[in-house]
């Protein structure tokens, strides 16, 4: 026989479940298998132990604190779900406005941007105010003069105050970083 | 054993509401009906997680999240259903949930259920100082011992489907509902835990 069959006919008769002919059926068995008999019958013993030791229902520790919490949570539970639903009610209320709306938000859209293309020849250019840019510097002694064009814009930056360069100086002669003594010479006086 | 702390609507006395009549109370946002719910039913919630995961506090906790996914899960409710079956479907899901999410916390872990009380003997000195209740009391019997270190081996399905079927008293398909498996496999799951704790339960002698 199936072993799930045989299984199925086992459990069902420790439990009391066999049909006549599923008696029958493990009658046929036990005679087969002599150990079959003392199996079901621990099986049954065992069910018996684990009813009698295992209780069904045991109460929580502290059974009033476990009802106040949790209380308190359902409480918070209502509390956090009410706006949802007022506003799921007040959303479903106005269902029925939804594609009157929605066709006459396309029909604004599509005017207002008629108007549009209509007045942008109209527009005027805007007037761009420029303001002129500042000039800083390190020595005092300096000052930068700045002289705007017809349309605002920078067209020359005249500095003052700088020392003269020597006619001896020769630019060809100066390594990089480094500068003619004369200058360095006239800068050491304007300093000390 | 008779149940210590809950009624079922079998076991109501006369006037009382049966289950589906606080459900609808519930259901309109009563929740008073909801805490008479929960108080006939939090014994067998917390016995049944405390029976799958031996720990007090732990099963405490989820105990409060079974009846928390209940509340909000009510209105959904159907009342040709049975509530209890329903209840334990709710109980399953938050119990696997709790054992998938520490399974997968201890990964590689040192393994602190060696510690849980389970392992203590109820009334030693180090545990707290509460009056000992009297299914604690059996927990410490040498028999009670035996059954509780034999249901530890088996796998949480197995031991689950025992609970439900030798405790609790649920028939086949009940237990198949519950546990969200067939019927061939509840009656498989059955005679594997039975076979396994009649071996684990024989002693030298042969008796059971």
């Amino acid at each position: 026989m199936n072993k799930e069959i045989t299984d199925e006919l086992m459990v069902k008769w420790v439990d009391h479940k066999l049909t006549a002919a599923e008696h029958t059926e493990l009658e046929i068995l036990l005679v087969e298998d002599s150990e079959l008999a003392g199996e079901l019958a621990a099986m049954r013993s065992v069910k018996a132990k684990i009813q009698k030791e295992i209780p069904a229902s045991v109460e929580p520790p502290y059974p009033d604190f476990f009802n106040n919490q949790l209380m308190r949570k359902v409480t918070l539970d209502q509390v956090s779900r009410l706006p949802k639903e007022k506003a799921k009610r007040w959303w479903k209320r106005l269902q029925w406005a939804w594609a009157p709306a929605g066709a006459m938000a396309l029909v604004l859209a599509f005017l207002a941007g008629q108007r549009l293309g209509q007045g942008a020849e109209s527009i005027a250019t805007p007037v761009v105010t420029r303001s002129l840019p500042s000039v800083y510097f390190s020595e005092d002694s300096l000052n930068a003069e700045i002289i705007p064009d017809a349309e605002g814009d920078v067209s020359a930056i005249v500095v003052t105050g700088l020392s003269a360069i020597s006619d001896d100086a020769s630019f060809a002669e100066i390594k990089k970083g480094e500068l003619p003594v004369s200058y360095q010479r006239d800068q050491a006086k304007r300093f000390h | 054993m008779a149940p210590v702390g809950a009624s079922s609507d079998a076991g109501l006395s006369e006037g009382e509401p049966s289950d589906h009549e606080l459900i609808k109370s519930c259901q309109s946002g009563d929740t008073r009906a909801f805490e008479t719910l929960v108080t006939r039913h939090r014994g067998k919630v917390y016995a049944m997680v405390q029976n799958m995961i031996k720990n007090e506090a732990d099963a405490w906790d989820l105990s409060q999240e079974v009846f928390l996914k209940v509340w909000k899960a009510l209105p959904k409710f159907e009342a040709r259903a049975k509530f209890s079956t329903w209840l334990y479907r709710i109980t399953h899901n938050v119990v696997y949930d709790w054992l998938r999410k520490r399974k997968i916390d201890s990964a590689g872990e040192f393994d602190d259920t060696i510690l849980s009380e389970g392992s203590v003997a109820v009334d030693s000195m180090t545990t707290p100082n509460q009056d000992l209740r009297p299914d604690r009391a059996l927990e410490n019997s040498e028999l009670g011992e035996k059954i509780n270190a034999a249901m530890a081996t088996l796998s949480a399905e197995h031991r689950e489907t025992i609970l439900l079927r030798e405790v609790q008293g649920f028939d086949y398909k009940e237990i198949a509902k519950a546990m969200d498996c067939s019927l061939g496999t509840v009656m498989s799951r059955l005679y594997y835990a039975r076979k396994k704790l009649q071996i684990l339960l024989t002693d030298e002698q042969g008796n059971y």
